[in-house]
């Protein structure tokens, strides 16, 4: 079975004289399986390929509560959070709501210069996006507050959503929109650590009032 | 069979080609001539009160327009009268959006909040009486239209003292798709626009038309 034997005796057996080597018709079965393999695998690593949106999207750093989640150019740590039926954001403004309000104290610190953090989104589980309310004023959450290097900063944010956005939610910080479009800008996302219970015992004893009135 | 067909179809082929060509080119310059196989141009649908709108983006009930007195909350205030026209909104994006003003005349914007979806709101307003627009929450206002949330949405002109309001308002009322933008391939929601002319302008998708609804506490 030297590769000379066979192909004398081929040339006047024409297409017959192939098979003759059983090891070279199995090698060519296999080299058709193993080319439609490759090329099976190309076309479905192609539905691994990212979409337009996501190339664009943010770099997102993720933590849990109560850790530092360094997002290089600043730092977020979610402290605690808390539900509420209605703010008290001065003596005579009492917002109320429907659905829950969600307070989320968060602690901040840049890296290297002075930012503002932006206000941030709720990510539930089924992938929507709740921006945070607009009924408490910006004025008075973290938003409002500079982030400098290596100093933390400390303050609230509120969300209005309904009970069942409640179970998986992650809150999503980054900076504030601005004009000049920056791809890959940082983001950090914080999971809340709500399961269906947890959620549903969240949800089922809201405070009455939290006030936000300095004292 | 094959004989008789020989000998008296020969002559009759000659005839029915050139027929049936003559046919085919006749329908198709009268089609050219009508405008073409493109799809006519149909007069968007007329919708009424408590009707219920697919805008894409929104799922739209058209409540009611009516129009409301608004007391005066000190004494330097002055009772106000406003038309409202309201409207129960579910946003069925993934995201927040914002509510948003109806586009004021002869800028039309291609913004994809909701008030931005009520193309043309017929009769017109003077300038300084509106649009305004907002989401009713529980005791106030909010600028937001959270996803999947229905929110009662209020767009309203205020009237001046003595104006009649109108016997009923006509909107059109535009859509949204998501889809990848013109020269960007991310995908987004944008309007669904069609052009006219040398310009491009938002495709109506219904007129919606509402009686205007007398003030019950006047």
């Amino acid at each position: 079975m030297t590769a000379v034997q066979p192909r004398p005796a081929a040339v006047p057996g024409g297409r017959r004289g192939r098979p003759t080597g059983s090891g070279r018709g199995g090698s060519r079965v296999l080299n058709a399986l193993l080319g439609l393999l490759l090329a099976g695998g190309a076309v479905g690593l192609q539905t691994l390929a990212l979409s337009e949106n996501d190339t664009g999207a943010p770099l997102t750093y993720t933590g849990a509560k109560g850790q530092d989640v360094d997002a290089r150019r600043f730092h977020v740590r979610l402290d605690s959070f808390t539900a509420a039926k209605a703010i008290q954001a001065s003596s005579v403004k009492t917002v109320e709501t429907d659905n829950l309000f969600l307070v989320v104290n968060a602690s901040a610190k840049s890296s290297l210069k002075p930012y503002h953090l932006g206000q941030p989104t709720l990510l539930t589980e089924d992938g929507h996006r709740f921006a945070a309310t607009d009924r408490v004023e910006a004025t008075a959450t973290l938003a409002a507050t500079w982030m400098q290097p290596d100093i933390w900063v400390s303050g609230r944010f509120f969300f209005e959503v309904p009970a069942s956005a409640l179970p998986g939610a992650k809150v999503v910080f980054g900076l504030p929109p601005s004009a000049l479009v920056e791809p890959y800008q940082p983001e950090v996302e914080i999971d809340l650590g709500l399961d269906e219970k947890a959620a549903r015992d969240l949800a089922a004893k809201p405070q009455d009032v939290y006030s936000i009135v300095k004292k | 069979m094959t004989e008789p067909s020989g000998g008296s179809g020969r002559p009759r082929r000659p005839v029915v080609v050139p027929a049936v060509a003559l046919v085919l080119v006749t329908a198709l310059g009268i089609t050219a001539l009508m405008g073409g196989l493109n799809e006519a141009p149909d007069a968007p649908p007329q919708l009424g009160k408590g009707s219920v709108l697919d805008q894409g983006l929104y799922s739209t009930r058209f409540v009611e327009s009516r129009v409301r007195t608004e007391r005066a909350q000190t004494q330097f205030d002055e009772d106000k009268r406003f038309v409202e026209m309201v409207f129960e909104v579910t946003n069925r994006g993934d995201g927040t959006t914002s509510v948003g003003i109806p586009p004021v005349d002869g800028k039309t914007g291609f913004a994809t909040t909701f008030g931005g979806s009520l193309v043309k709101i017929s009769p017109k307003f003077p300038d300084d009486s509106g649009p305004f627009a907002f989401a009713l929450a529980k005791g106030g206002e909010s600028r937001q239209l959270h996803p999947g949330i229905k929110t009662t949405v209020i767009v309203r002109y205020r009237l001046r003292e003595g104006q009649k309001p109108p016997e009923k308002i006509t909107m059109d009322v535009g859509s949204f798709e998501y889809v990848a933008g013109f020269n960007d391939p991310t995908e987004r929601w944008t309007m669904v626009t069609q052009s006219a002319g040398e310009t491009i302008v938002p495709e109506v998708k219904a007129q919606v038309t509402l009686p205007v609804q007398e003030d019950a506490t006047a």
